[in-house]
């Protein structure tokens, strides 16, 4: 392998890993304030893209894209308050369950609006067909769009839960419902907030990942898959660890595929998920303290 | 400033309190002691709301405050600091005590709640040399502080403690009763649950002496203190000494 081979493929390996880095993103954020996976976050990815392929036919694609990311935000609050808020004596387990459910719910509802076709969103700048060069490895200016929207995420996400007063109140609710309360919380608006701000963020990187991957309403469950592999392998919660697993595995994936057979590659983040929860099930980066002081 | 009348409350099928009454005035310190499971938690769990009463009225300041969710009865000024602490573990002390502030967030200002965190550090002072530490990894009696000072932020007119020496070394449970004492001589009316019957009637004015859900004597705490049956079960006096 020459030198420009290996940067594409390192190039390569970054952009899938900040697609799965955003879908893990969108897992801490409801785990954050819930304590609760939600596996219809992978849905969320592709309802946002598919809304704003169908829009794109009426308004400009800036405009489709926004009003994809508010329909699937609203969505995600309605998701909350009809499946996950009149839920009694609601386990962790009991709640988990419930996604997985509203995860098929929401496929086969597409299945049904959408038909089975492969769909893309056009690329936001140029054509498929250009590429900027980066030391001799050429990429998709599109790739430069994953990238960005996802440093914007992660930055705009850790200011929200550090800095503001609502993103700290969501913190509480996560580590001590009771407590929270207690301080004038409203925690059933925070678990609604959560699902609405984790929609809301899956379908941007939804559209974002759209012309590069293209979008199927099946798609949901193994994007799913890898954004939790690379929420547990940063540790649950971790939005900045979930930047670094995620290049990792993006990294590893390509890896797999220049040195074997590109058909290894899927089998990556299932062990990497396997090794990850026997060995060091905290996450790679957790802090010792701070893991301690959580539930699971 | 608190009334409550005949109040029915449990945890599914399992009936804690049956139809307890008491009162407390606005300005008063009023200790609620009793054996474990008497139903001394649930019962400011009740005021609070954060468990709602099968039958019976919850009253603050003559609003019946029982239908209403926690949230709202905290805007109102009655503020519990919960048996066990309950502090945001994974959080610093700072951000414990701003959350503290977070009911107020429509009428207060940032301002304020920097008011509000320099009186608290003033009546706890080890909370500002931890300010940045998680709240998790305090001791016992620093916790409690926190969660006291927590409950502070909301400006509260009522305040209710449950058990607030539990598991706190007793040294720091004589700081903390101080503060307690502090706290009332500035005008804040305060519900204190104890199994340690000594300090809370050292503190409070009246008491209420809680067996089995049900309210079974009354008085001021130096009645309470002078009473035998009291004295024997609460407060752990020999019968040798009580016949002196």
């Amino acid at each position: 392998m020459n030198s420009a081979q290996i940067i594409q493929y390192c190039l390569s390996g970054i952009t899938v890993g900040s697609i799965y880095a955003i879908v893990a993103i969108g897992f801490n954020i409801i785990y954050n304030t819930t304590g609760i996976i939600n596996f219809a976050q992978g849905e969320f990815l592709i309802v946002g893209a598919m809304m704003a392929v169908s829009l794109t036919k009426v308004v400009p694609l800036p405009v489709a894209i926004g009003l994809a990311v508010v329909i699937t935000t609203v969505l995600g609050g309605l998701v909350e308050v009809v499946f996950i808020r009149r839920v009694r004596d609601a386990s962790v387990l009991r709640l988990i369950v419930i996604t997985i459910g509203v995860s098929i719910l929401i496929r086969e509802a597409m299945l049904h609006i959408w038909d089975e076709k492969v769909r893309s969103l056009p690329y936001f700048t140029g054509t498929d067909v250009s590429t900027i060069s980066v030391m001799g490895a050429h990429i998709s200016p599109q790739v430069l769009w994953v990238l960005g929207v996802s440093a914007v995420i992660v930055t705009g996400l850790t200011l929200f839960f550090r800095f503001t007063l609502i993103g700290r109140a969501m913190r509480a609710c996560a580590d001590d419902r009771m407590a929270a309360r207690l301080c004038g919380i409203n925690d059933r608006w925070m678990v609604t907030l959560s699902f609405m701000l984790s929609a809301g963020i899956g379908a941007i990187a939804g559209c974002v990942i759209s012309p590069v991957t293209q979008t199927q309403y099946d798609m949901g469950a193994p994007l799913a898959i890898k954004g939790f592999t690379v929420a547990i392998l940063g540790g649950l919660g971790n939005s900045i660890a979930a930047i670094a697993a995620g290049l990792i595995l993006g990294l590893l994936e390509v890896l797999m595929m220049s040195q074997f057979q590109a058909a290894y590659k899927e089998a990556v983040s299932i062990v990497v998920l396997l090794l990850i929860l026997v060995f060091r099930p905290s996450g790679l980066f957790a802090r010792r303290d701070l893991s301690s002081l959580r539930a699971f | 400033m608190l009334k409550i009348l005949n109040l029915d409350a449990g945890y599914g099928s399992l009936r804690v309190l049956k139809g307890l009454s008491l009162h407390v005035s606005a300005g008063e310190a009023v200790a609620i002691i009793g054996a474990n499971g008497a139903g001394k938690t649930t019962l400011l769990k009740t005021i609070a709301g954060i468990l709602k009463p099968r039958s019976g009225s919850v009253l603050f300041d003559k609003q019946p405050v029982h239908t209403m969710p926690t949230e709202r009865i905290v805007e109102l000024g009655c503020a519990l600091v919960p048996e066990g602490r309950h502090v945001f573990a994974t959080m610093t002390v700072r951000e414990n005590l701003i959350l503290g502030a977070y009911c107020r967030r429509r009428n207060g200002t940032a301002a304020d709640a920097a008011e509000d965190l320099r009186n608290v550090y003033r009546l706890f002072p080890i909370l500002q040399e931890r300010e940045n530490q998680l709240a998790g990894t305090l001791s016992g009696g620093q916790q409690q502080m926190l969660a006291i000072g927590r409950a502070l932020m909301s400006r509260p007119r009522f305040l209710m403690m449950d058990e607030p020496s539990l598991g706190v070394a007793p040294l720091v449970v004589r700081d903390i009763y101080q503060t307690v004492a502090t706290l009332k001589h500035g005008g804040l009316t305060i519900l204190l649950v104890e199994q340690n019957a000594r300090a809370a009637l050292a503190v409070a004015d009246r008491g209420y002496v809680v067996e089995t859900g049900q309210i079974v004597l009354e008085g001021s705490s130096r009645e309470l203190s002078g009473n035998h049956q009291v004295q024997r079960a609460y407060l752990g006096k020999e019968y040798q000494t009580i016949d002196e």
